[in-house]
């Protein structure tokens, strides 16, 4: 199938790129305002500091939000790649799929975080982690779909040794019941951790938004 | 504690929504103008390694493919692909012991002829000049292709050469079930009713780019419905170590044999498990997300 005439995996090929390298360049500006927070943490920033942290915070906003456009447009040239048939068919298509999926998800909800809270999702100790939290999620999700399709495209990723070392093979993974339920359980602990930090914690805090 | 907005629920709700529908199917028109080539339920079992008999093939339709100057049969067993293919010997893309003829065995998304970078395809090749006089190779494009050996995998056919007069006879097994196979190889994807891109090739390995093939483009190979009962019994043999051409005798041999009553498609994973888990995941998540925006109110 082709778009504009160019086959629908190139532009896979293309999307994929993009939001490959955007991930980086978040993550990158994610620990440079987590290290400037960790080594001022107590002190008072200097103004550059300050404008090293505003802009770290604006550059992972802006990145996240066009990493989640390139994961949907990535999903959508991928999923003209193979057809249904084919995807449902082999585990490996299915692992990459619900990777590519989750990783859509956790960007997402990073770009509705910091739209939700604004820069104020820096400035409590629970909203900042629940935000870096995400950034990790998203940033596993994508990293192991990102590994999938390297096993598809040119036979190996850069996981390999890990895989090897875990006598691990995509191409042999597929999803049990046990891995559904080992899931329920995590998703249940973080909910009801979630619960108990909401119920014993003072009222509705506010998340100040003055400065990131 | 208290959701400040109503959009407190309703945007993590849309965002879960979203997701969940951007995996909707959209119809797959690739390939929509290729000639389907159906594969036969087999009713009469094949011996690879014996010499070949016509009558071992009178359940499934002979095709004609004209541009590779080829006649191809398709069926299939409970365990795996058996095909036929015919071609002559003496003509301009096939003279000498260096001729080869085979097919190319793609995933759907493939229409590249040889295959490419991003979609390799997996070829059968039959040639006297092989040890065993088979192997399987991946193509990567316009360049010469690679054995699976080479890169680490495994041949999956078993097959048999021979030739007789002046027509080159090749018949092949191919189990479903692949034991260390190349992630190009579109076989696990085959099921009764599904479908995989085939091209047929008849060349000449001392000169490379003299040969006729068909691209990935026009044909499709299609597993026809499974027989829901029979009593046949199927067996396929291989030849391991030793052509079985007209001038050179047969050496030792392998059977794999099957018997079944049954004939089942290969089991597949099961969707419903990754559904599952993407919506314990994505519904789980936004739980969370819920109760810290309950916590924290929006600045």
């Amino acid at each position: 199938m082709d778009i504009f005439g160019v086959p629908v995996n190139i532009w896979h090929g293309l999307v994929v790129e993009e939001h490959s390298g955007i991930m980086v360049l978040i993550l990158v500006t994610l620990a440079v305002r987590v290290l400037a927070d960790i080594w001022y943490r107590g002190k008072v920033a200097t103004p550059r500091v300050e404008g090293i942290r505003g802009a770290s915070d604006t550059i992972a906003y802006v990145g996240a939000f066009a990493c989640t456009v390139f994961l949907l447009l990535s999903g959508i040239t991928g999923y003209l790649s193979v057809p249904y048939s084919s995807l449902v068919a082999q585990p490996v298509y299915l692992d990459k799929s619900l990777l590519a999926l989750g990783a859509l998800y956790f960007w997402a909800v990073f770009c509705f975080e910091r739209y939700w809270f604004g820069p104020g999702v820096w400035k409590q100790k629970g909203l900042y982690l629940v935000y870096l939290l995400t950034a990790v999620l998203g940033f596993i999700f994508t990293m192991l779909a990102a590994s999938v399709g390297a096993e598809l495209t040119l036979g190996e990723s850069a996981l390999e040794p890990v895989y090897t070392a875990l006598n691990f093979s995509w191409y042999k993974f597929s999803l049990q019941p046990v891995d559904i339920e080992i899931t329920l359980a995590l998703v249940v602990v973080g909910v009801v951790v979630a619960l108990v930090a909401l119920l014993r914690g003072p009222k509705s805090k506010t998340a100040p938004n003055k400065t990131a | 504690m208290e959701v400040r907005h109503w959009r407190a629920v309703i945007a993590p709700t849309a965002i879960a929504l979203i997701i969940l529908l951007s995996t909707v199917p959209f119809q797959q028109a690739s390939a929509a103008t290729a000639t389907v080539i159906t594969a036969t339920s087999a009713q009469i079992p094949v011996k690879i390694g014996a010499a070949y008999s016509a009558s071992e093939w009178t359940d499934t339709q002979m095709i004609t493919i004209p541009t590779a100057g080829m006649t191809v049969a398709f069926k299939y067993n409970a365990t795996g692909l058996l095909f036929l293919m015919q071609w002559s010997n003496g003509t301009l893309d096939c003279m000498n012991q260096y001729c080869f003829g085979g097919i190319e065995i793609g995933f759907m998304n493939n229409t590249a002829v040889m295959g490419s970078p991003i979609t390799p395809t997996v070829m059968v090749l039959l040639s006297q000049s092989f040890k065993g006089g088979y192997d399987e190779y991946i193509s990567h494009g316009p360049s010469t292709p690679a054995t699976v050996e080479s890169l680490g995998y495994k041949t999956q056919s078993t097959c048999a050469l021979s030739l007789s007069g002046t027509t080159y006879t090749g018949q092949c097994y191919r189990p479903f079930k692949l034991s260390s196979p190349s992630p190009y190889d579109p076989f696990p994807s085959l099921v009764p009713g599904s479908s995989i891109e085939i091209g047929f090739a008849v060349g000449n390995f001392a000169s490379p780019g003299l040969h006729a093939a068909t691209d990935m483009a026009t044909y499709v190979l299609e597993l026809g419905p499974a027989a829901t009962s029979t009593t046949a019994s199927s067996t396929g043999s291989g030849s391991t170590t030793g052509s079985t051409t007209s001038t050179t005798s047969t050496t030792s041999t392998t059977t794999q044999s099957s018997t079944t009553s049954t004939q089942s498609p290969p089991a597949g994973p099961n969707v419903s498990y990754y559904w599952y888990e993407l919506v314990i995941v994505v519904v789980g998540f936004s739980a969370f997300l819920l109760i810290v925006m309950m916590r924290y109110k929006r600045s």
